[in-house]
């Protein structure tokens, strides 16, 4: 038996549709706490400040003006129905999100909203829950404001034939967990453009479950982490159905004394031919103290499938600071223009103008090149 | 005037010792060819002009009209003037071209007290010179040199070349990999550079680009150092006899 020294700070009782029997489910989050599986995505991190955090109380986001054909929903706990797909050993601290506040907000937009729905996280988040109908096309902002603590859980479904256009900038100086968790339905398909900078310790984690033929997901992001700071990106790529796509680019600036942790996987199920699926993440360190720690995963039960994965760590490369220097460009100016070049190419979607001019310009110690 | 005086260099890369005691003077107004087999020091000598970290002088003097650079960054040394024509040019993804065509620009200009030039202007002239040069402007949006042939690097070059404006251009083969179209055109644009107030340095292996830019000098470098010199109709005889009389 597992050696259970991980567990939520107090029981809170679970919705109805979540579980009919307390006890049952604060077993099950526990032994899935304390699981192998977990305790490898949780292995460069501790867990505990995350799960002391579930249980503060939640700030309202701000929704801005909601677009037509969105309406959002705040649901208490006595909702009969589950509200979304979950799995507790998938993600047993999520799970255990949706039963610390009294409430979640659902949100389902259908029909094809000209205006993008925004977000604004101001703390901590009750869940939130996204659906879009069938053959509905959304563009989604999420943006963090306030420098606090703070946590979201965000759960999408996405109907047959629908797609999201899902920008993120998530750049407050704080203690931040954010939890995505995607499953797409028939041809939908799903874009996520994830930029982030300036957390003292940022925790990222990432599913998207392709669950039926034509499925697709891009996932684009850029991050900078500061002198002393710590990212922990967590990525699973769940292809659950054949003729499914993804796409995974991750650009990490890791600072002196910084420290990123990368876990990319994809998992192909059985009888899933004509899966394509890709993975890249590549990280620059930009002093001689960051510490850099990334595993891109295949896992792969079905023949004929087009995959490929990868991971870079390194520096900028001597030829590129010697070009722009023979431009006239200085030293440090070069090192700098050449690490934001680095963010550029994976920093997309709407909101890419925004993380342009948030991203500080990234400092090094390393001289010698 | 002299732009340039290199004086019994010596030279090393990762310990090898590659320039052998090798001398050239070049003079406001001059094109200088340098020609010689592979290995002989050429693209050593134009490392070694620009700063190239790991190019190592181990003695004589390199001056730059009346200055010894030897110590100097390679910025500093673009922001002298001297101006290095990549035989490689590098891709950077991510930054695009324009905006490291001003950037270069604007860090000689203030390197040098000169007021910036305002984006309006920089934006036109940009262009104008990339039309000259059989360049699609739209090449300026892209990324440095990203997913450019080879020879539109080596016009990429050329165009930095006549937007900075340098007093001395180091030119290392820049006709290679160009068909004969193209090394007309990077030819036109160092004629178009080439005045009686600036200087050139230009490293190539054949006599072919000698035809477009008539050089006032032609040395051959060999074994580290200069073994020959005189006028175009040097590069003519190498034509027909090649290297091997010399060394």
């Amino acid at each position: 038996m597992a050696h259970l020294d991980l567990e939520l700070a107090s029981k809170p009782e679970p919705p109805r549709w979540l579980s009919d029997n307390s006890d049952q489910f604060h077993e099950a989050v526990n032994l899935a706490l304390n699981s192998k599986v977990h305790r490898e995505r949780w292995k460069y991190t501790k867990t505990q400040p995350i799960l002391d955090m579930l249980e503060a109380p939640a700030v309202l986001p701000n929704w801005h003006t909601l677009p037509a054909g969105v309406v959002l929903r705040e649901i208490t706990q006595d909702l009969q129905d589950p509200p979304l797909q979950y799995q507790v050993d998938d993600a047993p601290e999520a799970s255990s999100a949706l039963c610390y506040h009294n409430k979640l907000t659902l949100i389902e937009a259908s029909g094809n909203p000209t205006q993008p729905l925004v977000i604004e996280h101001r703390g901590h988040s009750a869940p939130i829950v996204l659906k879009l109908a069938a053959n509905t096309h959304l563009e989604l902002h999420e943006i963090y404001t306030d420098n606090v603590d703070q946590h979201q859980t965000l759960w999408i479904e996405l109907g047959p034939g629908s797609s999201l256009n899902h920008a993120r900038n998530s750049f407050v100086q704080a203690k931040h967990w954010q939890f995505l968790r995607a499953t797409l339905a028939r041809n939908a398909s799903y874009a996520l453009h994830n930029h982030s900078c300036g957390a003292q310790l940022r925790r990222q984690d990432i599913q998207i479950l392709c669950n039926e033929p034509g499925a697709s997901a891009t996932l684009i992001s850029a991050s900078q982490v500061g002198i002393g700071q710590h990212l922990d990106q967590q990525i699973t790529l769940e292809h659950r159905a054949a003729h499914t796509s993804s796409e995974q680019v991750f650009h990490n600036i890791v600072e002196d004394k910084a420290k990123v942790t990368f876990n990319g996987r994809i998992h192909i199920h059985q009888h899933c031919p004509k899966v394509a699926a890709t993975l890249q993440n590549r990280n620059l360190a930009m002093g001689d103290n960051a510490t850099i720690n990334t595993k891109p995963e295949l896992e792969i039960y079905t023949d004929d499938v087009t995959c490929a994965h990868g991971a870079t760590v390194g520096q900028l490369d001597p030829h590129h600071v010697f070009y722009c220097a023979s431009r006239g460009i200085p030293l440090a100016e070069a090192r700098a223009l050449l690490a934001q070049a680095f963010l550029n190419t994976a920093t997309t979607g709407p909101l890419a103008q925004q993380a342009l001019g948030e991203f500080g310009i990234p400092q090094s110690d390393n001289a010698d090149v | 005037m002299s732009l340039l005086s290199v004086k019994n260099v010596t030279a090393k890369v990762a310990e090898q010792n590659i320039l052998k005691g090798l001398n050239l003077e070049v003079n406001a107004g001059e094109v200088h060819a340098i020609m010689g087999p592979n290995g002989s020091g050429k693209s050593t000598l134009a490392n070694i002009l620009a700063g190239k970290p790991g190019y190592e002088v181990t003695s004589g003097s390199v001056e730059f009209e009346g200055q010894d650079i030897s110590d100097w960054e390679p910025h500093e040394r673009a922001h002298a003037g001297i101006f290095l024509a990549f035989q490689y040019p590098v891709e950077i993804p991510g930054v695009s071209n324009m905006e490291f065509l001003k950037a270069s620009l604007d860090a000689n200009a203030f390197a040098n007290k000169r007021e910036q030039t305002n984006a309006a202007q920089f934006i036109k002239h940009a262009r104008a010179l990339a039309e000259s040069l059989d360049l699609n402007p739209d090449f300026l949006k892209r990324g440095v040199n990203e997913g450019f042939s080879g020879g539109e690097k080596k016009r990429n070059e050329i165009l930095q070349l006549l937007l900075l404006q340098p007093r001395l251009a180091v030119l290392d083969e820049t006709d290679s990999g160009l068909d004969i179209d193209a090394l007309q055109v990077v030819a036109e644009g160092v004629n178009r550079f080439r005045n009686k107030d600036n200087g050139v340095v230009l490293i190539t292996h054949y006599q072919r680009l000698l035809d477009y830019i008539v050089p006032d000098y032609v040395h051959v470098l060999a074994d580290g150092k200069i073994v020959q010199s005189g006028d175009k109709s040097l590069a003519l005889e190498l034509e027909k006899k090649g290297y091997a009389w010399l060394t």
